[in-house]
């Protein structure tokens, strides 16, 4: 594999840190204590947790994108 | 006679923390003996057998199910816990309606916030790969924090991050400090210009808060999952991760920190990183030093010791052991019963604590053994010295992390007092956000009713990690502790110094 790109690191290292939050509400909640942005998630297992049917839809959605 | 109540939600999803809060709310409720309000997965399934609530009704229940298992003195009071539970899952579907807005979908949020460059990621870890993705394909960087995501998984994503050129730390990434925020569990650690990158949580937790004790500062701690520098893994972020802080100007000196790596991987970080033009400690815990040594890099003997010569490197001045082996050795006392048994939170505590002790205990017993060390035939039960990890897979599947729900350790806690053999019990405190908001607290309450049911008083020992600009109070916390006797130390290493004053006499 090709040497990776510092480029999105070293601005990461130099922006303020904006968050998404997935799963564990308690890592949101600690973030806005200290003023920190963060957006959550309501998250819920896809497909009602069918893992068939999440594949498939996961498939359906890489075919889109070709 | 007790009485069990169950009741089951098909295809309902609540996060493990949410469930653990509603659990100990129902056991307050009068007459209810004991409460599991959690997700169908095996491990519950086992702990609702454990507990003997387990019921006809739950067989064929799968993870995407809700149980809500009440025992209770009298039948009226096992209904009255488990309405209680009911209206409290009810509530927290309110506030989380009446809460900020949140998207139902990853895609969504980043559309609403688009400047948004971390995603942070706890889901069950069946299903957190797809999320990885889509965070990735949107420009995020992705902290994974959950466990459970196969090792071939691990590479596609961090390949898929290196074509990018993006953080992915995890799988099982508990700690990483970015611009002195604190992601998941990590600590109120100073700024200054050492950068950190670890395949350990509570190691980076552990190097870090003595990096500030020290007085001492950091520009960036990155976690990069436990398994980064396996053979398979062959370092892709750390090495990654190394670059980027050898190519920050604010960052003066870089520390690694992890269990042994594959050797193949050893040989492929040294040759990649010796190109950077800063001085590197390495703490590889357990690993040959006069190896790091020869391949240009300062090593470490222990975590304390990796931040001390971190922070020697930053500040040019010699930085002395915390607390010194004479006071530890006028601390020493003499110990009934044969046995130590560590209750520990925090893997690499576990870890480091079980490779300074065997060559003084002979035989250590462990649900995560290091070489040398001995597999528990079963984990719930101490056997000789043991000393397990309660964060690990084995216990926390499907429930909320020791660091943040305090019953399982409680729970074998009470087991260890119960047992004649064990002369002395080691655990630690792990404090910061993300973590329990009074541990020692929780800790000491036991231990008085502990020693109270069992008539007996074994030694305790405890390692209280995090600083002083925690969100904890850390003095109030060691105060705790020690008014209740037990004896507290600031490192993981001084608790091993001082198990080797109570043994064998501390050279």
């Amino acid at each position: 594999m090709k040497e990776a790109s510092l480029e999105n690191i070293t601005k990461l290292f130099n922006s303020e840190i904006r968050v998404i939050n997935l799963g564990i509400p308690i890592f949101a909640d600690e973030l806005k204590k200290q003023n920190v942005k963060v957006m959550s998630v309501d998250w819920r297992p896809p497909a009602g947790g069918n893992e068939k049917t999440m594949n498939l839809l996961d498939r359906i959605r890489a075919k889109k994108k070709v | 006679m007790s009485v069990k109540k169950i009741l089951v939600r098909k295809s309902t999803y609540f996060d493990s923390v949410s469930l653990m809060r509603i659990g100990e709310a129902v056991k307050k409720e009068s007459g209810v003996l004991n409460v599991v309000v959690g997700m169908g997965t095996d491990f519950n399934i086992d702990s609702l057998k454990r507990l003997d609530l387990f019921a006809p009704e739950l067989n064929g229940i799968t993870p995407n199910d809700l149980v809500i298992a009440v025992l209770a003195d009298n039948a009226e009071n096992a209904q009255k816990g488990a309405e209680k539970a009911e209206k409290l899952l009810t509530e927290r579907v309110i506030s989380k309606v009446s809460a900020d807005y949140s998207p139902p979908t990853l895609k969504g949020a980043i559309e609403l916030d688009a400047l948004s460059n971390v995603v942070l990621i706890s889901v069950p870890g069946r299903f957190a790969g797809r999320e990885v993705r889509t965070a990735l394909e949107n420009g995020k960087h992705v902290m994974l924090f959950s466990d459970n995501v196969s090792v071939e998984e691990e590479i596609e994503l961090k390949d898929e991050a290196l074509r990018r050129g993006l953080l992915m730390m995890g799988p099982d990434c508990g700690t990483t400090i970015l611009n002195g925020v604190p992601l998941a569990f990590s600590n109120v650690v100073r700024r200054g210009d050492i950068g950190v990158v670890a395949a350990s949580g509570t190691g980076l937790q552990e190097v870090t808060s003595l990096i500030h004790r020290f007085g001492c500062g950091i520009t960036q701690a990155i976690g990069v999952g436990g398994r980064d520098l396996s053979e398979r893994v062959s370092g892709r972020m750390t090495i990654l991760a190394a670059k980027a802080l050898g190519a920050d100007p604010a960052t003066k000196v870089i520390l690694l920190v992890s269990k042994p790596p594959a050797p193949s991987t050893e040989e492929l970080l040294c040759s990649e990183l010796k190109s950077l033009d800063k001085p590197i400690v390495i703490y590889f815990i357990g690993a040959d030093s006069a190896k790091i040594k020869n391949a240009g890099f300062e090593p470490a003997d222990n975590l304390e010791n990796a931040a001390a010569k971190a922070c020697e490197l930053s500040s040019g001045t010699e930085i002395i052991q915390i607390v010194s082996n004479e006071e530890i050795s006028k601390k020493a006392v003499k110990m009934q019963g044969r046995f130590i048994r560590g209750l520990y939170s925090g893997g690499t505590l576990c870890d480091e604590m079980q490779r300074q002790l065997l060559p003084l205990l002979g035989t250590i017993y462990s649900n995560t053994p290091v070489p040398g060390a001995k597999k528990l035939s079963d984990i719930h039960r101490s056997e000789g010295h043991t000393i397990i990890d309660l964060g690990d897979d084995d216990f926390t599947r499907g429930r909320a992390h020791p660091m943040i729900d305090p019953t399982a350790r409680i729970e074998r806690l009470q087991s260890e007092f119960a047992d004649a053999s064990a002369g002395m019990i080691l655990f630690d405190v792990v404090l910061g956000y993300g973590s329990h908001p009074d541990m020692a607290g929780a800790m000491s309450d036991a231990i008085v009713k502990a020693r109270k049911e069992t008539n007996r008083n074994p030694i305790l020992v405890a390692n209280i990690l995090g600083t002083d600009e925690d969100p904890q109070n850390y003095g109030e916390q060691v105060k705790k502790l020690s008014e209740i006797g037990v004896h507290v130390f600031p490192s993981n290493i001084s608790v091993a110094r001082f198990v080797s004053a109570v043994i064998g006499g501390l050279r």
